[in-house]
């Protein structure tokens, strides 16, 4: 039994999908930011080019482990091994869940400094202390000298950081859209909030996969806007 | 960390944000100026502003001319409108997410 290829699970091939389309929009914006990074000379615009160029990176490897997955189910009959199947996917994961995170981390830092430059009260102008961050459960596989284990796909712990990273950016990019009113501020904030939402839904996919499912669209909806800035920039005459 | 020193909040411009301030300049007035209104426009020392013309000549974005009065006129090419409209991109693009340039 079990001689023919197995179909394709939706929720792998929504996921692909989106990380593949993500891959592209963010390799796009990291490609105009160094473009103006070159033009400038402006050390932000490098930042940002790294942090779109990371997250590209980091779900391009993601991408092609779960194509190579895809691929392998479809040449072969029954489901692939297990092996493959969790250490491939793990350490794609793990990959691009490090890149992701040190892209917003950058992009924190980029945000940090821009307020600091602006306002001297810095108390003022920094949103209100945080909760602790999140400790993961699971802290004696960490121990130092032993390789890190790949992450098991869209762990809960990894999603929630990544959540909260992208929660503080998007309370950035919502102030500065709320001073300035511009069309490419509300496509930025919105690119920060979906792929925020679409990370928390993640992070809820051991509840069921359907949340998973859903965060492929709206991590799509995400990476959209940030198009739509560059397509943005296209339309409107020097 | 940075002890009790507080980061200068004054903002240095770029070379290149110092080219555009003064193709910028001499857009406004109609694509010619001469380096008085430069020098105001695009507030520059004298010192400074005569090698930030040179540069731009050597790179075609700006050409020198005489006036009918026999003044100095610096004219914009079409390469300096060029360069002005994708800085200006640029500086849309960074403002997007809340940066300037």
């Amino acid at each position: 039994m079990a001689d023919l290829p197995q179909p394709v699970p939706v929720p792998l091939l929504v996921d692909t999908v989106s990380d593949a389309f993500g891959a592209l929009a963010s390799v796009a914006v990291a490609y105009f930011a160094f473009r103006g990074y070159r033009l400038t000379g402006e050390a932000t615009l490098f930042h940002l080019h790294a942090s779109f160029a990371l997250i590209g990176a980091g779900l391009l490897v993601h991408a092609a482990a779960k194509i190579h997955m895809l691929a392998l189910g479809a040449s072969r009959p029954g489901p692939p091994p297990g092996v493959l199947r969790f250490e491939l996917l793990g350490y794609a994961y793990a990959v691009s869940f490090l890149a992701e995170a040190a892209a917003y981390l950058i992009l924190v830092y980029e945000y940090l400094r821009r307020t600091e430059a602006a306002a001297p009260s810095r108390a003022a102008a920094l949103p209100p202390p945080l909760p602790p961050l999140l400790s993961f459960p699971s802290s004696g596989a960490l121990r130092a000298g032993q390789p890190l284990p790949p992450l098991v796909e869209h762990h809960p712990a990894a999603e929630l950081l990544l959540t909260f990273l992208l929660v503080l950016i998007t309370y950035f990019a919502a102030s500065n859209y709320s001073a300035t009113r511009d069309r490419g501020a509300a496509l930025v904030t919105l690119g920060f909030a979906s792929l925020a939402a679409s990370h928390l839904l993640y992070s809820m996919g051991a509840v069921s996969v359907g949340f998973v499912t859903a965060a492929g669209p709206v991590r799509v909806l995400g990476f959209s806007a940030f198009l739509g800035v560059l397509a943005g920039l296209g339309g409107e005459g020097g | 960390m940075t002890g009790g020193g507080r980061r200068a909040t004054k903002r240095y411009r770029t070379r290149m944000r110092i080219c555009r301030d003064i193709l910028d300049v001499v857009r406004s007035e109609g694509g010619a100026a001469g380096p008085t209104r430069i020098l105001y426009g695009a507030n520059l020392s004298h010192e400074r502003m005569t090698r930030y013309l040179a540069d731009l000549m050597e790179r075609g974005l700006l050409e020198e001319e005489v006036g009918e009065d026999g003044r100095t006129l610096y004219r914009i090419t079409e390469r300096g409108l060029e360069f002005l409209r994708e800085f200006r991109k640029v500086e849309r693009f960074a403002s997007a997410f809340g940066f300037a340039v």
